[in-house]
């Protein structure tokens, strides 16, 4: 029944650096619905980023290749798109908000200016019709129109960060990509933030990808998580089979090393080690280096993606105690 | 138990071209020894000016912090550097705390070798013993820091921090800038130092269950002024200024059972250039009356749990 | 660290590196290899090397004496005995030319290194105790600058005198002012960084923050600007030559030798031609050499 809006399959992203290949994203499949967040998990140099540039097809020309996969958009595979349909695409129908708010906001145009811009490009509006837009896009993330003129140096990151979302969603999009969107700003800011983009989203049937490293605002947004551990999905699920019953032991080791505001936990239990280096990827698990529940079985061979409950996906096989 | 850092009345200005930036506005606390005093806030809260200040990076504009009932803010020459010793610092960014063309090992002997009390062997012995406690692995003591990842990085700002024998650490939210998993890891190694060391820490972040976990007690900071401190269970059971409230809700939780009940503040962050007189988070407080507008006390509410609030008392 | 599960022994997840030699660790020795691998950058090394031998080994490789004149051959075109013809009084261009390279090298080198060592020494002390040294300085340094460098350079030499030494003092004292400048602009931006805290924190006193700490994380742009600098120094040494001050004839320097060719430039180009060459050549050499010096020299650390 499920047309997925967005269904990526098999995606393979390599990175060349210095005569050696590294496999950024490898073997990446998920789905996600219209109106639905997925919630992607994972630390850095998982493959998060890569994997959300490669779906908007931004990732660098030079160094990155994909190499395996398919990224079907609404039925069309983008990966086999020609530039000319990805620039109609690209801030269209899919739109990206970066990491940092500090960068990503040009310092020598205004806001307003860098709103219409994104506004003339998709849609067919004359200047004013643009700016009139890019008033009301600035009023729905609680920025007064006034300050249209406004550089980005003269606001500050919780309210650059709104911007930025402004743009992204200036044109309507039907697919948001959030890389970190909240990692730089402050506690109540990103309260605040996050709010937004929930209501914003109902508003607009979005679906989106959320890239983050916290749990808590996986907890507030998502409805689907993936956990991703070196360019593989590892755990795969709703919100609730994740987080009431985490299966994989990156995912368990994740929030066992939560400090929680709750409880007073005299240690902390962090995961062991470090993870994993891409140019020198451990045989079998790439976990398995790590993992409390390792066994000989775990370093023969690619450990496949298994359901282990209705919807719940795990690539791991060793019986864990509960 | 005996009272290591005591900070009376602190004040930090600073003059810059829009006017004068009130970074620490009287702020009054004290620190036992072998504990630790959390420090919170959000950006321009004047957390990290608070701590610097205290170590003598910086030279306080007013008011007195007494490290073992001596006032270290007039201290010069010969003392401040007897006084640096005791106090030392381990900063937020591990790409930029060490200094890039220095080997691990040369950045950790040099607090050492600057204080020219020990000979070459004295030295590589104690480097050794340092990185040892710190648990960064032998094959990296001659690395170049851009060859180590954060969370090794930060481990090796910790050996230097304690190359001096300190009695009082100044953490600069040292675990911000590293993942998830490395946080727990160096946190873990912060509060075995403490014990086997019995350091006095002052934790200056932004991360609330980070300081939970690590602190006796917590002082809330917002705009240069402390608005609450208590020990750490109080903050988190009964938040007493509104500010801390709204802090509290703002966290996402991963507590799917509990939602947290958002309480959400209208406005933006004033700006600390030339305030007005009184509390400065009245501007985005539901409960802000005239009153509001007077320099607020800090008063002792509950047992041990000081507010700075006019209207604490009924509400 | 505990040993994860029943697995067999591996690191946990640890980077692993090759047990490498120190010095081959260090930051000197990776920018030897990341220089080594641009081609452009090592034909400018080993075309300036060969210049620079053939200037240190003259008498070895000029076939005549560069001021024994022979008038049956003046103006004398080039031919199999005088390879790059002769000049106004006879004597072989090509000797002079080698000859004239230990002129024009010296001088740059000398001159352009040491008014960077100035340039640095005085530029970090504004850049970093800052206040008023750093305002009353950069006056100084402001009024030193806004006299045009080419014009400095004659006023010195027309007010010292030709020769050689005063030609390498004129080219200091109009080189100075960038030098500090540039430096200062640096350290400016770099004072801030927390490792200098760091060392403030651990006792360091302000001239061990100054040259231990801070100036070999800023020296970079300042070797890039040093190697480049030679080249335009070269020039502007000619340049002096050409209209008579600088070094004096019969001194075989390249710019004297362009300047006595000048009036033949239809009839004997060979004169002014091959000295030209000469200089072009070396600059080049210098301008390749400094721009691959300048990509190794930049970390591209983070991945």
């Amino acid at each position: 029944m499920n047309h997925h809006f967005l269904e990526m399959k098999d995606l393979v992203v390599e990175y060349t650096s210095g005569g050696s290949i590294i496999h950024a994203v490898n073997g990446v499949s998920i789905k996600l619905n219209s109106g639905e967040t997925l919630g992607l998990v994972g630390e850095t140099g998982a493959g998060k980023t890569t994997l959300a540039k490669a779906i908007l097809g931004i990732l660098p020309d030079r160094s990155a290749k994909v190499c395996g996969g398919e990224i079907i958009l609404d039925g069309k595979d983008l990966l086999k798109l020609p530039q000319k349909e990805m620039l109609r695409i690209r801030g269209k129908k899919v739109s990206m908000i970066f990491q940092d708010p500090m960068t990503a906001l040009n310092p020598v145009m205004t806001v307003g200016g860098q709103i219409t811009e994104a506004v003339r490009l998709h849609e067919n509006l004359d200047l004013n019709e643009s700016k009139r837009k890019t008033c009301s896009m600035l009023e729905m993330v609680g920025i007064p129109a006034e300050r249209f003129n406004e550089y980005p140096h003269q606001f500050s990151g919780g309210m650059k960060q709104r911007v930025v979302i402004a743009m992204a969603l200036a044109c309507n999009p039907k697919l948001l990509l959030a890389d970190e969107p909240t990692s730089a700003l402050d506690v109540t800011i990103q309260a605040q933030v996050l709010e937004m983009i929930n209501d914003l989203k109902k508003q607009y049937h979005m679906a989106m990808l959320l890239i983050t490293h916290d749990l808590g605002v996986v907890a507030e947004t998502c409805e689907r998580v993936a956990i991703i551990y070196a360019g593989r999905i590892v755990e795969y699920g709703t919100k609730d089979m994740i987080f009431r019953s985490p299966a994989h032991p990156y995912t368990r080791g994740l929030f066992g090393s939560l400090p929680s505001m709750n409880s007073d936990v005299k240690r902390l239990s962090p995961i062991p080690g470090m993870p994993p280096n891409p140019s020198d990827m451990p045989d079998g698990c790439a976990f398995a280096p790590r993992c409390p529940y390792a066994c000989e079985k775990c370093q023969n061979g690619d450990v496949p993606l298994a359901e282990i409950a209705p919807g719940h996906f795990c690539r791991c096989f060793v019986e864990k105690e509960e | 138990m005996a009272t290591l850092l005591q900070v009376e009345h602190l004040k930090k200005y600073f003059n810059i071209p829009a006017g004068i930036n009130h970074a620490v506005d009287d702020v009054t606390f004290k620190i036992e020894k072998g504990e630790t005093m959390g420090i919170v806030g959000e950006s321009g809260c004047g957390k990290s000016t608070l701590g610097r200040t205290i170590i003598r990076l910086h030279d306080a504009t007013g008011g007195k912090v007494l490290l073992n009932g001596e006032d270290i803010t007039q201290a010069k020459g010969k003392e401040l550097k007897r006084l640096r010793e005791d106090m030392q610092i381990i900063f937020q960014d591990p790409y930029s705390s060490l200094n890039p063309r220095m080997t691990v090992e040369a950045a950790v002997s040099e607090p050492l070798q600057l204080s020219k009390r020990y000979n070459r062997t004295e030295i590589l012995e104690a480097t050794e013993r340092l990185m040892d406690l710190c648990g960064v692995e032998e094959r990296l003591r001659m690395s170049y820091p851009h060859e180590m990842d954060g969370g090794r990085r930060q481990r090796v700002g910790i050996a230097r921090a304690l190359a001096l024998n300190p009695q009082f650490i100044m953490c600069d939210e040292p675990v911000s800038a590293l993942d998830v998993s490395i946080q727990a890891q160096v946190l873990n190694l912060l509060m075995d130092l403490q014990e086997k060391l019995n350091l006095t820490y002052m934790f200056v972040t932004h991360d609330l269950s980070v300081v939970r976990h690590i602190s006796n007690n917590i002082c809330v900071m917002y705009l240069g002024q402390l608005v609450e401190t208590c020990p750490s269970k109080d903050l988190f059971d009964t938040p007493l200024h509104p500010y801390t409230k709204a802090l509290l809700s703002a966290i996402p939780s991963v507590d799917l059972d509990n939602p947290m009940q958002r309480i959400m503040l209208k406005g933006e962050i004033a700006s600390p250039i030339n305030p007005k007189p009184g509390c400065r988070f009245a501007a985005r407080c539901r409960h802000a009356t005239e009153a509001c507008g007077q320099p607020q006390k800090l008063e002792e509410v509950m047992p041990n749990h000081f507010v700075s609030c006019c209207r604490i008392k009924e509400l | 660290m505990k040993s994860a599960g029943n697995l067999k022994k591996k690191p946990a997840g640890a980077t692993k590196g090759p047990k490498k030699k120190w010095w081959k660790r260090s930051m000197f020795f990776q920018i030897l290899q990341r220089l080594s691998t641009n081609s452009t950058a090592m034909f400018g090394l080993i075309l300036l090397l060969v210049i620079s031998i053939v200037a240190i080994f003259a008498p070895v490789f000029a076939p005549y004496s560069p001021t024994k004149m022979d008038l049956d051959y003046m103006y004398a075109m080039p031919s199999l005995k005088h390879l790059c013809g002769c000049d106004e009084v006879g004597r072989d261009i090509l000797s002079r030319l080698i000859y004239g390279a230990r002129y024009s090298l010296s001088i740059a080198l000398i001159a352009d290194v040491v008014s960077q060592i100035i340039g640095v020494l005085i530029g970090s002390i504004i850049g970093y105790v800052g206040g008023k040294i750093d305002m009353v300085g950069m006056r100084i340094v402001d009024i030193w600058a806004s006299v045009p460098s080419t014009l400095l350079a004659i006023l010195i030499s027309t007010t010292l005198g030709a020769g050689y030494v005063n030609t390498i003092i004129a080219m200091l004292i109009s080189n100075v002012p960038g030098g500090i400048r540039s430096t200062r602009a640096m350290c400016l931006k770099e004072r801030e960084a927390d490792y200098l805290e760091a060392a403030r924190s651990v006792n360091a006193g302000p001239l061990r923050i100054m040259y231990r700490h801070m100036l070999p994380n800023i020296i970079s742009p300042t070797i890039v600007g040093t190697t480049m600098g030679i080249g335009s120094t070269i020039i502007a040494v000619a340049g002096l030559a050409y209209i008579g001050l600088g070094i004096q004839p019969p001194a075989p320097e390249w710019g004297a030798m362009l300047a006595a060719g000048r009036n033949f430039i239809q009839k004997y180009p060979h004169m002014i031609t091959f000295p030209g060459i000469a200089i072009a050549l070396t600059v080049l050499s210098l301008n390749l050499f400094g721009d691959g010096l300048r990509d190794a020299l930049d970390p591209k650390m983070k991945e």
